[in-house]
């Protein structure tokens, strides 16, 4: 570590933000280039790959203000900690206790170091010599947690949250400690950390997770997509990663993928995470997983596929809804089966571009492209499905059943124009149905769907509720997560 | 006058800087910019290099040597006409020529180049490619890397612009994959991965080993050991692979080539699709996106990132290549540089920039350390058996010039020197690494085990040459060694570690006890003592038997250690 200022070699401020880090290191390398002065270069290089580094840079400008003897110790030191290597960090900074920098990194060996006694006192020690410091009231938290004293942690931090409200170190604090100890969220936490979000994120970046974990524990879908981002933000910025920390990218990316509004940040983890060092085979499955829906998320973009076609190979991606949904699936496939002439083409481009996908379900895929299985196919899915008609519990009487069978059969041998009318007059009697009954609203669309005949495709001439749109029901959450998930439509019949 | 030269597997190219300061292409005394890599020993021992040393391929294989790059860096020797030649000499001799062809072109003395080299040539093959152009007459300037001179030629025609690039070079012999940041005329490179031993050679070859395989299915006869058919059908390859660029199938027709079983002459004919092509070669072109992945995440990019990706080498022709790079950068590629000039310009460019023949504003460009270069020190995990590991001073992808120090402590009590050894690799095992070279530091003052402190310095410059210093903190005492590119090969004989156990004659008696301990080690999570006597006593067995030993009672000696040390292991 050089002593000559690296904002002064530079040429910038200290408050620069990355460009301007770069600009100013790339002007210089013009003036100062490889070729013409080495040394020069390298003392800009170091400077820049130094600055550029967020961690470096923090203990910079913290220790910058310290005399030089003990702002090399400290940046050692620091580094040390960084690397894990805390025996050697505590070997470095026993002998300066004095000094109230050097004291407290000594104190955060400790405490990764299970010296938790010592670190203890050090801790209560230093926030006397200054007691409104608020990255103090976090450390003696750490310590007291290290100890096992969980309560007086709790105290200390919740004292410090109420005095220092949007410190980050206060609140990355709390929130690890109210998530061990299970300690209800207060409701304007996620305003503060929103607030304090750009110093979080590269230090605390854990803390998202957390927050994000328990919002959709409850079910609140609103504040995830910019947490979820700014999680993915200091992620992606951090330099090492634990396993655990990992793991946890990974199942969390595979939940939120789903969400539309999280959809960007899951893509760019997902390269992210594809290429990380620390994937290993377990992880395998959500990666699959996670490139298959941001690859179907790709198509409904492109929409060259049929909406319904689309919501079928969400269910096919989801292996936990697969199980309870084959008679979901079946009715989708049964549609299909009835509208394969006018799905090839779909299929064909599905099967060329997008092989993963294809191959979710290649077998009934290869069925249907085939035209010359056609027959045997539709023969074998009319059987199933008349089987089911059988089966199905019945919750409305028969006679409106055989009532709607017999108006379709009639309504097959009208003439097109007299369709169109009869499609109209049933469509507005569906709206009126729809403001009593809102909920099954889109039962109704679905059963129309599956008596549309092949000859002329069936106009929608009212909007379809969209699979990432909120549930009509009022529920708040997202329709397919709700009414539109494949078991509450089965449940409703 | 500095010329660039591009030293390719198939081909070879030179230019220089002309007056109105642009990189220009000299033509060979045929009136080529591109000659062929191939050089014929005539009756009188004289080489000929170029297209009419290509010709004399067909007639007198035996004579002609082709590919010579792709066996830089090894101790071989090929014999011609009863003379024996080294890949050094026989790339001197088409370095002689290219300069020969630039004196006569620009009427003036050619002395100073600068060569171009796969950026992921070892420190071995680079230092006998600055051999080779010594032999030829010529100082080395300065070795740059192919994807970088590319950049280079591709920077220098857009200073003002600001893009992440990604260079995906294929060519004859090598890939290289080069991530760089092209920053208002600063050329930034960050990354670069490659293989060594994959180019449109492997194309040519998968095409004759198809041909080959067909005829002994047709004649069962084989002919893979036929020199003369061989060079025959890789004739054939070469243009069939050309040809498949711009059309769909290409007609093989080769008369005379063999003859059948029954005395008979046989032919061989066929009709080559595009299809067929692309399916012999797929596999290959597929596994390079390992090296794309490893140069991205190297960077610290992903592909959204990158504005630009350009395609250099001869076999980035080869529309499956450009599709393939496609489809996993999610790019439209496109070409801004001509595949086969843009490094021979880009060296050009680079003899310009050293003799200072290019303006103020001209482009600057920094390079990496393409592979990490470490020392060796003890493995604090097993102090019982003194095992050594490596330590990482110049991590791969570092910006170079660099100078990085590190202090280390002495190991045993009165220690009075110490051996620095300098490995280049990614393992951290020594043997898996390539050894460079090593010195002895002595006369430290006689202390306890850590008491002693001394700093090694590894300096890294733009020639690539690695000054390693290690100096005594307490009294100042020093020792270095430069080991450098152009210095001449060293003495010493390659590590017997590239020697495996398994060649050994005896290796089928221990087998059984050594597969059973690496077993054990893969699945290692038993405590630290037990593991490393393991370990230990494995490596003591398999050094024995690489060595050659055949003193038997010894090696059984070794063998009852291990069963020992698994026997403890297992109780453990």
């Amino acid at each position: 570590m050089t002593n000559s200022d690296y904002y002064q070699l530079l040429g910038i401020e200290r408050g620069a933000d990355k460009a301007e880090i770069k600009r100013a290191y790339y002007s210089r390398v013009k003036l100062y280039s490889p070729e013409r002065d080495p040394e020069r270069f390298m003392e800009l290089r170091a400077a820049y790959e130094f600055l550029s580094d967020d961690g470096n840079r923090a203990d910079y400008d913290k220790y910058a203000v310290l005399p030089k003897k003990e702002a090399e110790i400290a940046m050692e030191a620091s580094r040390l900690l960084r690397d894990d290597r805390y025996e050697e960090a505590i070997k470095l900074l026993k002998n300066h206790k004095k000094n109230d920098a050097l004291a407290f990194l000594l104190t955060e060996a400790y405490i990764e170091n299970g010296n938790s006694g010592y670190g203890v006192k050090l801790a209560e020690d230093l926030l006397k010599r200054k007691p409104d410091d608020p990255a103090r009231h976090a450390l003696l938290t750490d310590a007291y947690r290290c100890r096992g004293y969980s309560q007086k942690a709790l105290h200390t931090i919740e004292e410090a949250l109420q005095k220092y409200p949007g410190n980050p170190e206060v609140l990355s604090k709390y929130l690890w400690l109210s998530h061990e100890q299970k300690i209800p969220l207060p409701p304007d936490i996620i305003d503060r950390v929103e607030q304090a979000a750009d110093k979080l994120k590269y230090y605390y970046f854990e803390v998202f997770s957390i927050i994000i974990g328990r919002c959709l524990r409850r079910d609140e879908m609103d504040p995830v997509p910019s947490l979820y981002s700014h999680y993915a933000d200091g992620l992606t910025a951090a330099k090492t990663l634990n396993t655990n920390q990992f793991s946890t990218a990974v199942h969390m990316t595979a939940e939120l993928v789903y969400v539309d509004s999280c959809l960007k940040t899951a893509e760019r983890l997902a390269y992210f995470l594809e290429n990380s060092k620390y994937r290993s085979i377990d992880h395998k499955p959500f990666l699959d997983k996670i490139k298959i829906v941001l690859e179907l998320a790709k198509i409904e973009d492109t929409k060259a596929f049929n909406e319904d076609f689309i919501g079928y190979l969400y269910i096919l991606s989801d292996d936990e809804s697969m199980e309870r949904n084959d008679a979901d699936k079946f009715e989708f496939e049964y549609y299909f089966v009835n509208i394969a002439e006018r799905l090839r083409p779909s299929l064909i481009k599905l099967r060329d571009r997008y092989p993963r996908l294809f191959e979710m379900n290649a077998e009934f895929f290869q069925e249907l492209i085939n035209p010359a299985r056609m027959r045997k196919l539709r023969a074998r899915y009319e059987k199933r499905w008349k089987q089911r008609q059988k089966n199905m519990p019945q919750s409305t009487p028969q006679s409106i059943d055989s009532l709607v069978d017999t108006l379709m059969d009639a309504f097959g041998e009208l003439p097109p124009k007299e369709k169109k009318n009869f499609t109209n007059e049933l469509l507005e009697m569906r709206k009126e149905y729809n403001d009593i009954y809102d909920e099954d609203a889109v039962e109704d669309a679905d059963l129309f769907d599956g008596y549309e005949p092949a000859e002329e495709p069936y106009v929608r001439e009212e909007r379809k509720v969209g699979r990432n749109e909120f549930c009509p029901c009022g529920s708040g959450k997202k329709y397919k997560h709700c009414c539109g998930r494949a078991g509450a439509r089965a449940a409703n019949q | 006058m500095i010329v660039g030269i591009d030293l390719g597997t198939s081909t070879s190219e030179i230019a220089y800087i002309n007056k109105q300061s642009l990189p220009e292409p000299i033509p060979n005394h045929l009136g080529s910019t591109v000659t062929p890599s191939v050089v014929y020993i005539n009756e009188r021992h004289e080489p000929v290099v170029g297209l009419e040393a290509r010709e004399k391929l067909l007639l007198e294989p035996e004579n002609t040597f082709m590919e010579v790059k792709r066996m830089m860096g090894q101790d071989i020797t090929l014999t011609a006409r009863g003379k024996e030649y080294t890949p050094v000499q026989l790339s001197s001799f088409i370095l002689r020529y290219l300069a020969d062809c630039a004196e006569t072109h620009l009427k003036q003395k050619i002395e100073r180049a600068v060569i171009t080299v796969p950026a992921y040539f070892t420190d071995r093959q680079r230092r006998d490619t600055v051999q080779a152009g010594e032999l030829a007459g010529l100082k080395v300037e300065r070795i740059i890397n192919e994807p970088t001179a590319a950049s280079l030629d591709y920077g220098a025609a857009h200073l003002t612009d600001c893009q992440n690039i990604l260079v995906y070079d294929l060519g004859g012999g090598t890939l290289d994959v080069t991530v760089l940041e092209l920053f208002e005329g600063v050329a930034d490179v960050k990354s670069s991965c490659g293989n060594n031993a994959l180019g449109g050679k492997d194309f040519d070859e998968a095409l004759i080993t198809d041909f080959i395989n067909r005829i002994e299915r047709d004649s069962k006869i084989n002919l893979s050991a036929n020199a003369r058919v061989r060079s025959r059908l890789k004739d054939a390859a070469e243009s069939c692979k050309i040809a498949l660029s711009d059309q769909e199938t290409y007609e093989i027709d080769l008369p005379f080539l063999y003859t059948k079983k029954n005395k008979q002459p046989a032919g061989f004919f066929r009709t080559v699709s595009r299809a067929d092509f692309e399916g012999l070669i797929r596999e290959k072109i597929e596994s390079t996106s390992t090296q794309i992945n490893t140069a991205l995440t190297d960077a610290g990019l992903s592909p959204g990132e990158l504005d630009l990706v350009l395609l250099v080498g001869g076999s980035t022709k080869i529309p499956m290549v450009s599709k393939y790079i496609g489809d996993v950068l999610n790019y439209e590629s496109s070409r801004t540089v001509d595949p086969d000039m843009a490094v021979v310009r880009g060296a050009a460019i680079q003899g310009g920039i050293i003799e200072g023949l290019l303006d103020e504003n001209a482009i600057v460009l920094t390079d990496v350390c393409p592979y990490s270069l470490s020392t060796d020190v003890l493995n604090i995990f097993s102090p019982f058996f003194r095992e050594t590991k490596c330590d990482i001073l110049i991590r791969r992808n570092t910006t170079i010039p660099v100078s990085v120090s590190k202090i280390y402590e002495t190991a045993s009590d009165y220690q009075t020197k110490v051996d620095v050894s300098v490995y280049q690799g990614e393992s951290e095992e020594p043997e898996e690494n390539i050894f460079l070279n090593k010195f002895v530091l002595s006369g430290l003052p006689s202390a306890k085990a850590g008491k002693e402190k001394i700093r090694v310095t590894f300096s890294y410059d733009l020639n690539g040459i690695l000054l390693v210093t290690a100096e005594s903190v307490s009294n100042q005492k020093s020792a270095s060694i430069t080991i450098n590119t152009s210095e001449a090969p060293r003495a010493e004989a390659p590590r017997p570690a590239s020697v495996k156990w398994e060649d050994s004659p005896l290796a089928a008696k221990y087998r059984k006890v050594i597969t059973s301990a690496e077993k054990r080690l893969q699945t290692a999570n038993k405590g630290e003592r037990a593991t490393y006597e393991l370990k230990f006593a494995l490596n003591e067995l398999k050094r024995e038997l690489a060595a050659g030993s055949e003193d038997e009672e010894f090696l059984d000696e070794l063998k009852d250690d291990l069963l020992e040390a698994l026997n403890d292991y297992d109780e453990q």
